[in-house]
């Protein structure tokens, strides 16, 4: 049997928590990605083991 | 609020919504066409089931005109790419500058609060877009509001797990799009009114292209002729067949088929490969060419893949284009690609790929020629092309090797690989699988792959078919007996670490609760805590060296580290909750490869021949596939 809580996706409880800081590092994270990906032979995909990297745990 | 308690709310808050209001429903797709199209086919599927679906579509300028075309789409968002990069990457504005031209292009999108937002470019920078968006609901890559990466449903997790970890699979991208969407829909906003089952694919998915543009060579054609396209080059060279091989099989079909003829696509940078294979062609066949290479918009394109009777081409948007317009598709695949997940999609397509090893697909950092490329030849894609374009006379009652033996070219058929699309039945599970024509044993790869959709399947889908149905016993050999032999222990020991895991996690769990504090407690409490997180770091080097030793348990701590990070919980007591579950979810996966297991070892064992009315015996010994078995 599926793990329904898994396959509902994230409800998102903090949109209007944030504040205008957190939308501008969001909004330079954008940037940066978009900028790296236009950058040649850059594997943009994000690895379980990079992920694991910006963990807070 | 707890997550099934909010689910629960989710759902009643739904029924209303189905009845009252839009569902409004932004989909950022950032990659390039082929991804475009095979959202749209997966958009398609459920448009068809939630009428009251509004589209907004994010793309990239270059690859927004399939979804401008597409009628039942709302609004498609353009991300101007190169102006909002262009001038920063020449160094002509500062990031700075550019950080409020991107301000000012995301400022319409956060006016309102989306009912869903549907990620499907799985890319650090739609993550963040993403994550600035407000939504209630979120599918796909996001970013917490630290800018943390966060992916928060399940099939989201195997894509970052599996597809996106390098892990062979046998689910098909636009069927993963197509579930996660349609269960997303199906929790948060009802059930739909209607059952579905209507084709996703048609000559008539895009609205009609008028014809003023359609005054051009191709219009004139000849129209009593059967008409092939042939899509040169690939997003990457390695990924494309050469020139002089498309060539040399136009001239094959030409002279046995003379109610053929050509057209041949591609872009810009397509040009040399162009002159290459026209040069290549007799004069006479040149006649029968039409090269609209660098010529087309995506309406003419378009048009062209939906008037032809086959599309040829390497692994590029053609063949999803193909597959969405209802044209057949063959394949040639060649180099570093996947098509069990991005093949053609539908039925009756026809793929080719080199049977052989090839180093340079193989470890892809080292660079090395691509001997697939070569594996593949002009013949072996005839052979396969003219049996599976006269099916309609052979009823496929023909063995393709008996059909290259007449063709005189069976030693063709030694370096590559057939697969023939075929949509499942929703009672075998639905999807799209490649149905493997030639008669070759399984090799370990294959074996885990299928293991690994029938894991993926129950994991995500909630009902699964039975193990194995796809199995034949004659395609099982004792190089694979051996493998999986060696690898019995492994999985029992990988269940078991499961088990203990969730039990440990458990435990964490229970004692944490009853902490005061997660940062003062007593010296016994801290003690017993810490035991408990010493015995779950051993479980989890345990589950990473199993996956380290065998490559078909690689999926166990790969799919192990994406859930851990996924954790929401912020207390001690709500993480322990979590990694229980995380543990049996793992726990059910290695159930399931262990059953498998047990199935293919069964099933490969000897069944001696007895007469008729001992057969009882045999079946016994062998389980029932549904398939014919070949008696010793």
């Amino acid at each position: 049997m599926a793990n329904m809580s898994l396959l509902q996706g994230e409800v998102a409880e903090e949109d209007q928590d944030r504040g205008d800081g957190d939308v501008e590092r969001l909004l330079a994270g954008f940037l940066r990605a978009l900028l790296d990906e236009q950058r040649p032979q850059k594997n943009t995909a994000i690895q379980p083991a990079a992920a694991a990297e910006e963990s807070p745990s | 609020m707890t997550r099934s308690a909010d689910a629960t709310r989710s759902t009643c808050r739904s029924q209303e919504n189905l009845s009252q209001r839009p569902i409004r429903c932004l989909v950022i797709q950032l990659a390039r066409m082929g991804d475009t199209l095979q959202s749209l086919m997966a958009l398609r599927a459920a448009k068809e089931l939630y009428p009251a679906l509004e589209i907004h579509f994010v793309a990239r300028e270059r690859f927004a005109d399939a979804a401008k075309r597409v009628p039942w789409i709302d609004e498609v968002i353009v991300l101007p790419t190169d102006s909002l990069l262009g001038p920063i990457i020449s160094g002509e504005v500062s990031e700075r500058s550019g950080l409020k031209e991107i301000a000012r292009w995301v400022a319409p999108l956060c006016g309102f609060r989306w009912d869903l937002i549907v990620n499907w470019t799985y890319s650090e920078s739609s993550s963040f877009l993403t994550g600035i968006l407000p939504a209630r609901v979120k599918l796909g890559y996001s970013r917490q509001r630290d800018t943390t990466f966060s992916c928060a449903d399940g099939w989201s997790h195997y894509i970052q797990a599996v597809v996106q970890g390098g892990i062979e699979q046998n689910i098909h991208l636009t069927d993963i799009l197509t579930t996660q969407l349609l269960t997303a829909l199906q929790i948060h906003f009802g059930e739909p009114a209607d059952s579905g089952g209507a084709a996703v694919t048609s000559k008539h998915f895009f609205s009609a292209i008028p014809d003023e543009i359609t005054v051009s060579e191709w219009h004139l054609r000849d129209r009593s002729k059967k008409w092939i396209a042939i899509q040169l080059g690939a997003a990457q060279p390695e990924k494309t067949w050469d020139a002089k091989n498309w060539a040399k099989l136009t001239e094959h079909i030409l002279q046995r088929h003379p109610e053929c003829r050509f057209v041949l696509l591609g872009g810009k940078g397509d040009q040399t490969r162009a002159k290459a294979f026209v040069d290549s062609l007799t004069r006479e066949n040149r006649k029968h060419l039409i090269d609209v290479v660098g010529e087309t918009d995506f309406e003419l394109w378009a048009r062209i893949v939906s008037d032809c009777n086959w599309v040829f081409s390497a692994d590029t948007a053609a063949i999803h284009l193909a597959s969405i317009l209802g044209t057949r598709v063959l394949n040639v695949s060649v180099g570093p690609v996947r098509w069990t997940e991005t093949g053609p999609y539908g039925n009756g397509h026809y793929v080719l790929s080199s049977a052989k090893p090839c180093s340079a697909c193989k470890d892809r950092g080292v660079p090395a020629e691509h001997t697939c490329r070569n594996d593949v030849t002009p013949e072996g894609v005839y052979g396969a092309w003219s049996y599976g374009s006269s099916e309609w006379s052979h009823r496929r009652q023909l063995s393709i090797e008996t059909h290259f033996a007449r063709l005189g070219w069976s030693a063709e058929l030694h370096s590559i690989a057939i697969h023939r699309s075929k949509i499942r039945d929703a009672s075998a599970g639905g999807g799209v699988v490649f149905e493997n024509l030639l008669h070759r044993q399984l090799e370990i790869a294959n074996w885990t792959a299928m293991v690994i959709e029938h894991i993926g399947r129950t994991w995500y889908c909630g009902w699964t078919p039975g193990i194995g149905q796809e199995l034949s016993r004659d395609t099982i050999s004792p190089d694979l007996i051996k493998a999986l032999r060696a690898l019995e222990e492994s999985s029992r020991v990988m269940i078991q670490a499961c088990e203990k895991g969730a039990r440990l996690a458990t435990e964490l769990h229970d004692k944490s609760r009853e902490l005061r504090s997660q940062k003062v407690m007593s010296l016994q409490n801290r003690t017993e805590l810490n035991i408990l997180a010493g015995e779950l770091e051993r479980i989890d080097k345990l589950v990473n060296q199993l996956g380290k030793l065998h490559p078909p348990l690689r999926l166990f701590p790969q799919m192990f580290t994406v859930l851990m990070h996924n954790l929401r919980g912020d207390r001690l007591s709500e993480l322990g909750l979590e990694s229980a579950s995380c543990y049996r979810q793992l726990g059910v996966g290695a159930s399931q490869l262990k059953d498998w297991l047990q199935f293919t070892l069964k099933m490969a064992r000897p069944v001696v021949l007895r007469p008729a009315s001992e057969l009882p015996v045999a079946a016994e010994m062998v389980p029932d596939t549904g398939n014919d078995l070949p008696r010793l």
